[in-house]
């Protein structure tokens, strides 16, 4: 079972059933959360028809049932360790500031002129760094038995620096855009005293001569909990192998010795320095005036692997992941009227990652994150007719949504660092994939007052329920 | 995907496409712009021998005012056609609605008479000319001939082309005094429309036409002082058009739209 099928609440009892189901329609591979958002389309759907079933505010119904900020770390009904946050607190902040009463405001007035606003919100948890246990998950008790024990998620980078002083970074990720050569570049460059564009970070992975385990790859937001962590390890390990060498030649210990502007330095007299490329060609050229015992050359390899991600037990629960980000969204939606659209009229997006390591790239990948969570609650469908055509074979039926259909989305962030690794930092380019879905459909079935919403709420699908809708209200 | 082979030619005149029209006929397609051609050979939806291209023939490349109407050439594109001086003050309509055509780039090559060659249902520019009450001007080694609108598109995607003709222009009658109003409903930006509508009013006369509901642009005469006045008659309209069904919209849906956008183009053309 997936360890944060709770999500966001305190849940102390929890029951799984799993069905296989066999298709012949068009599957879907792994993508940004996959999963996560028909986890959370259910879960969150759910706690807004509680309180609508009881006349409760949906935030309330909400804020009732979040984990307590001092229950963390917080080990969930399904075997999950929440390793840090304060789920009220972000709530909190991101109702503050006048956000809410703005919302309700705005659906207030449109809804005196007779037009159809909804608010809708979404509370979830981001897993990020997958266990390699979860697959003992997918075999039968004796198989798993057969196999022997899977566990953890080991992640490796490597820091060189070659007899000019150049330094490159490897490391156990294949990038598609999410920018970990900046954030791998900024890392290492921090610990050794550099400029991040005096890092070049080379990301070709090949299995055959690189650096690679099980757990290598890009997916499950494993980057910053992990990778990036091997990678801050590996430069530590170098920066204090340059430190030793220094020290020799400056005559100082190792302790007095810093990295910094390109040169290393005693901390205690910065004149008595040596530029960055001075010090790293002694282990090249001349390793006899090494210290003793040093290894020559500058190759420094780490690897990361925390304890935290243990085997499944006999009855399946499991850590599925080492972090767990917080992300909680509201939104209002507009039905239109004529067009049948619905159209996003405001929408914040709360979270929580531990310690951001970029705040460009993190909103960047939050933005693009959200996009792909506002293709899947309004554009982007498999379609069939009832004789199992396939309906949307073309990008001029599958609706991709570009940046003209995109709404403003306002992100806020809150910090509760991880305590799990030495960064701080949780995976956060996927919460929005499972978020956004949820919270459009919330504000959807607040704005037509219906019970069941099913996605993506096309025109065509918002008139079905509208004529429903109207037919009910005749009756 | 990929078209099939085709032999691609480009004549220098006129005279020279109408002869090879004459010679491959069906075989053969008119290539202009190439902005809904193209992506139909890319999905071998249509598969000719010959593709004729006529988007370099400077005397079709034309936009003019002759005998009281716009002459569009069948090179003219419809950024070019937009950017015509004082087609805002003489055409007002076609102002309104040529911004909804495809996306700003795709009519800076698509052109207007491959717009209303092509016979897309939902698509603006048949309806414009249907409500402009224009024609389309033919050639073939036959000779010449203009067909009024409503009865150049004949069905979805079908026209009273013959194999060997060429459209060379299209007219837009002027109506100076006339106000106008054009509005649709479309998945995202730049889409086909669901359902587009136009209206125009000329002394007291609406005109009011829907693209997306048949296989043409329709269009009706309506008289009425007020809006509250075209209500009944929109109805009417409205309950005898069928629509049709498809992924986007079902036929209902498309009644129920369309109802709603004529009353906003009809207050918007009596204000």
């Amino acid at each position: 079972m997936q360890g944060a099928v709770t999500g966001a609440y305190d849940i102390a009892h929890v029951d799984v059933t799993n069905r296989v189901v066999l298709t012949n329609k068009m599957p879907a591979s792994l993508i940004r959360g996959f999963g996560g958002p028909q986890l959370y389309l259910a879960l969150e759907r759910l706690m807004q028809r509680i309180a609508v079933e009881l006349k409760l505010d949906p935030l309330e119904v909400i804020r009732r049932n979040l984990i307590p900020a001092q229950k963390f770390p917080y080990r969930t009904a399904a075997g999950a360790l929440y390793d840090s946050g304060d789920y009220f607190r972000a709530v909190e902040i991101a109702a503050g500031d006048g956000r809410l009463e703005e919302l309700k405001s705005r659906r207030d007035a449109a809804r005196a002129q007779g037009r159809l606003y909804g608010i809708g919100f979404a509370a979830i948890v981001e897993p990020a760094m997958s266990n390699m246990g979860y697959l003992s998950t997918l075999m039968s008790k004796e198989a798993r038995e057969k196999a022997g024990p899977k566990s953890g998620a080991v992640s490796m980078a490597t820091v060189n620096i070659d007899p000019l002083g150049a330094v490159t970074v490897t490391a156990d990720v294949t990038v598609q855009g999410q920018s970990h050569e900046t954030v791998l570049a900024q890392i290492v460059a921090k610990e050794l005293g550099l400029r991040p564009d005096d890092v070049e970070v080379i990301l070709e992975l090949d299995t055959a001569k690189d650096q690679w385990s099980i757990a290598a790859g890009t997916y499950s937001s494993r980057f910053a909990s992990g990778t990036a962590v091997a990678a801050h390890m590996a430069a530590v390990q170098m920066r204090d192998k340059l430190k030793a060498i220094a020290a020799k030649q400056l005559n100082v210990l190792p302790d007095d010795v810093e990295l910094a502007g390109g040169k290393i330095r005693s901390r205690s007299n910065p004149d008595n320095a040596l530029p960055f490329g001075r010090v790293a060609a002694t282990s090249h050229w001349s390793p006899v005036l090494l210290p003793e015992s040093m290894a020559p050359a500058l190759s420094e390899t780490a690897t990361w692997t925390p304890q935290e991600l243990e085997p499944p037990s006999s009855d399946d629960r499991i850590n599925t992941s080492l972090t767990y980000g917080f992300v909680f969204d509201m939104c209002g939606v507009e039905i239109d009227p004529v067009s049948y659209q619905v159209r996003v009229d405001r929408y914040v997006s709360m979270h929580d990652a531990g310690r951001i390591l970029n705040p460009t790239i993190a909103d960047g990948q939050i933005r693009g994150s959200f996009a792909q969570g506002v293709a899947a609650a309004l554009y982007e469908e498999f379609a069939y007719n009832e004789e199992g055509a396939f309906l949307t074979g073309t990008f001029a039926d599958y609706l991709v949504p570009t940046v003209s259909e995109i709404p403003e989305l306002e992100i806020l962030h809150y910090e509760s660092p991880s305590p799990l690794t030495p960064l701080g930092a949780k995976g956060l380019a996927e919460g929005n994939c499972m978020s956004t879905p949820a919270c459009i459909a919330n504000a959807i079935a607040d704005a037509l007052g219906v019970a069941d919403v099913a996605l993506p709420a096309t025109p065509r699908r918002i008139h079905a329920l509208l004529e429903g809708a109207s037919e009910a209200g005749q009756r | 995907m990929k078209p099939r082979p085709f032999d691609y030619m480009r004549p220098d005149t006129v005279d020279e496409a109408l002869a090879l029209l004459a010679q491959h006929g069906d075989e053969a397609r008119i290539l202009a712009g190439g902005q809904s051609l193209v992506p139909m050979l890319n999905l071998r939806l249509i598969e000719p021998a010959v593709l004729i291209d006529i988007s370099r023939l400077a005397e079709l490349d034309s936009i003019r005012l002759a005998d009281g109407a716009l002459e569009v050439g069948a090179a003219a594109t419809q950024n070019a056609l937009l950017a015509w001086p004082g087609l805002a003050r003489d055409f007002p309509l076609l102002a309104a609605g040529l911004p909804f055509v495809g996306h700003f780039q795709t009519r800076n090559k698509g052109t207007v008479c491959g717009s209303i060659a092509h016979a897309d249902p939902s698509s603006e520019l048949p309806l414009l000319l249907a409500m402009y009450e224009g024609e389309v001007v033919l050639r073939s080694q036959r000779g010449r001939r203009a067909v009024a609108a409503s009865d150049f598109h004949t069905d979805m995607l079908t026209t009273a082309r013959e194999a060997d003709e060429l459209v060379v222009a299209v007219r837009f009658p002027q109506r100076r005094s006339a106000r106008a109003a054009f509005r649709e409903v479309a998945r995202r930006h730049g889409d086909f429309a669901i359902i587009a509508v136009a209206a125009s009013a000329e002394n007291g006369a609406v005109r009011l036409g829907v693209g997306g509901m048949a296989g043409r642009p329709l269009t009706k005469s309506i008289t009425a002082r007020d809006a509250a006045a075209a209500a009944d008659a929109i109805k009417d309209w409205a309950d005898e058009l069928e629509g049709y069904d498809d992924l986007h919209a079902s036929a209902a849906m498309r009644r129920d739209m369309f109802r709603k956008l004529a009353g906003n183009v009809i207050a918007e053309v009596l204000q």
